[in-house]
């Protein structure tokens, strides 16, 4: 997947996806949903080349192939919207980094499953 | 488990900061200073941190681990806004807090559906959710802040209030002395001003001894 091969030659690199975000000048909150596979990577050409380039694959190389093949396949295999129960009870916490230092209230909690149901 | 049941294990505060230090020197072996605990938790611990819209705005929440243990979820206007870069480094090293401590706890945990774990986290009694996220937030303070590089720090804080020709405060009023220091030392550690002024209280590192 495009995500996950991405996601291993930026970590390889030793770069964050804050630090990657800004040098490819794409939004984090997307770029960590293409490196989940849940949102589509992008398809147009300069962005490309400029994320081959950020990762360091040489132009033209048979690994740039490789990435502009995995990119192209990626477009088409995006799941549906729909997050399953699973997948949001696997994100929740257990505790939360509150600006008040206190448990959420009843209503925050259900704010948070709508969140995470909408966000990942 | 019942959330009756749910209680967190009581161990001495010097373990809780030896286990700090440990894991400092394994993942952060330069010592360089403010430490970069989003390098460490994406590039060392290979964690994800995943960036959503409206959770502090919506929730309240800023930052929290996931209970399947593989990274953190942060909220993405406050994470992205280099104002809050302290409270940042904070909250990771707090959810870090989390991820080394309660591990166990974490792995015990499982529900079936958001409102099995709505309830149960509603339920958690509150002394224990408090003594949860006390050791966490003593681990982040000791992780963020070593002690040695502290104490070094303290004693420069000194001199220039010394050189200031301010001696009397340090004899008179030493109890406002923490303060001055926090203000002098805090952007060393890349921490706000209360974490500098908590690692001076509760290490004992002011006034001397």
């Amino acid at each position: 997947m495009f995500g996950a091969y991405v996601k291993e030659k930026r970590l390889g690199r030793g770069i964050t996806l804050r630090e990657f975000s800004k040098i490819i000048n794409y939004d984090p909150s997307n770029w960590s949903k293409i490196e989940r596979g849940t949102l589509s990577p992008p398809q147009d050409d300069e962005k490309l080349t400029r994320i081959a380039e950020a990762l360091n694959i040489e132009y033209r190389s048979h690994e740039w192939q490789q990435f502009i093949d995995e990119a192209k396949i990626s477009a088409g295999m995006i799941p549906d919207d729909i997050v399953s129960d699973e997948q949001v009870v696997k994100s929740l916490p257990l505790f939360f980094r509150t600006v008040r230092s206190d448990k959420p209230t009843e209503e925050e909690l259900d704010t948070l499953i709508k969140i995470l149901k909408r966000e990942r | 488990m019942e959330p009756s049941d749910f209680s967190c294990r009581r161990c001495r505060i010097t373990d809780i900061w030896e286990l700090a230090d440990q894991k400092r020197a394994l993942l952060w072996p330069t010592g360089e200073l403010p430490i970069d605990v989003e390098k460490i938790i994406e590039c060392q611990l290979r964690l994800d941190i995943d960036w959503v819209h409206g959770l502090l705005q919506e929730a309240d929440v800023d930052a929290f681990l996931k209970s399947d243990l593989t990274g953190f979820i942060v909220d993405y206007d406050s994470y992205m806004n280099d104002k809050f870069e302290n409270r940042r480094r904070f909250s990771y090293a707090h959810e870090l807090g989390h991820y080394f401590l309660h591990e166990d706890i974490y792995r015990e945990m499982k529900f079936e559906s958001p409102e099995e774990w709505k309830h149960f986290v509603m339920d958690i009694p509150d002394r224990e959710y408090v003594a949860f996220e006390f050791q966490a937030n003593e681990f982040a303070g000791r992780f963020l802040v070593p002690k040695p590089i502290l104490e070094i720090e303290i004693d420069k804080a000194i001199d220039v209030l010394i050189g200031e020709g301010l001696s009397d405060i340090l004899i008179k009023n030493a109890d406002v002395v923490s303060p001055y220091i926090a203000a002098y030392v805090h952007k060393k550690f890349g921490v706000s001003k209360d974490v500098i002024e908590r690692r001076i209280e509760r290490e004992g590192l002011w006034p001397r001894k």
